[in-house]
């Protein structure tokens, strides 16, 4: 399955803004597709590995369980720094 | 009165936006606010020579949405503002301005604290400061992290 997935901040400069990704059959979930990622991509697995890293669907957040059945696109929130 | 929000990749001028928002909060007997600056050094003490803030199209503008709205209604305050940067920010340029107003001055000091302390950890922003060492993404300090708890 083909997913687009949109970066952000150090996950940005490490991926670019936006990837297409051949997500592996065995991932269920965004934990999996995570953890497929951190495994092809060690460089990433710092930013990845956050416990603070958060995702969106359709323009909502969702938690790192949700799954991947039928998604398009996943957007990826490393830990925030505003102010 | 809904919370004003504005989301800006241009200089921000404080004197005049809060002049603004004083004029807007007729009735009031408070308005407290806070600006931040960009920092010109880093915390590895490296001069900072350019910071930029990466966000998201829709829901940065949301959470300050939310942050603002929170805010006003947990401590009963009038009209509030919150204009952030977004994009290229130089360093020692404002950053940032949160402005709350109300009947009493506790209640506008409050939500501007609350406010502050909830952009700093949650609003959808990513900040990366340039140095001559190299570019680094800065994330919330502990103290950050504590600081938003205590409104939990």
């Amino acid at each position: 399955m083909m997913l687009e997935l949109v970066f952000y901040g150090p996950l940005a400069d490490l991926f670019g803004r936006e990837k297409n990704y051949e997500v592996p059959d065995s991932a269920a979930t965004i934990a999996d597709l995570v953890a497929a990622l951190t495994r092809q991509f060690p460089d990433a697995a710092g930013a990845l590995g956050s416990e603070r890293m958060s995702f969106a669907v359709d323009d909502q957040i969702v938690q790192a369980s949700h799954g991947l059945n039928g998604l398009k696109r996943i957007e990826f929130f490393p830990p925030v720094s505003g102010g | 009165m809904s919370p004003s929000c504005i989301l800006s990749n241009e200089p921000l001028d404080p004197a005049k936006a809060l002049a603004d928002f004083t004029n807007m909060s007729e009735g009031q007997g408070a308005i407290a606010s806070f600006t931040g600056i960009a920092r010109q050094t880093s915390r590895s003490g490296h001069a900072v020579s350019g910071l930029f803030l990466d966000h998201h199209s829709q829901l940065t503008q949301e959470s300050m949405q939310h942050i603002a709205e929170t805010a006003r209604q947990r401590f009963s305050v009038g009209p509030v503002l919150i204009i952030h940067r977004c994009g290229a920010v130089q360093p020692g340029d404002p950053i940032v301005l949160v402005a709350a107003a109300s009947v009493h001055r506790r209640a506008a000091l409050d939500a501007v604290d609350f406010m502050m302390d909830h952009l700093k950890a949650e609003a959808l922003f990513w900040k990366r400061e340039e140095t001559e060492t190299g570019q680094v993404w800065i994330e919330p300090t502990e103290d950050d992290y504590a600081a938003l708890a205590r409104w939990q």
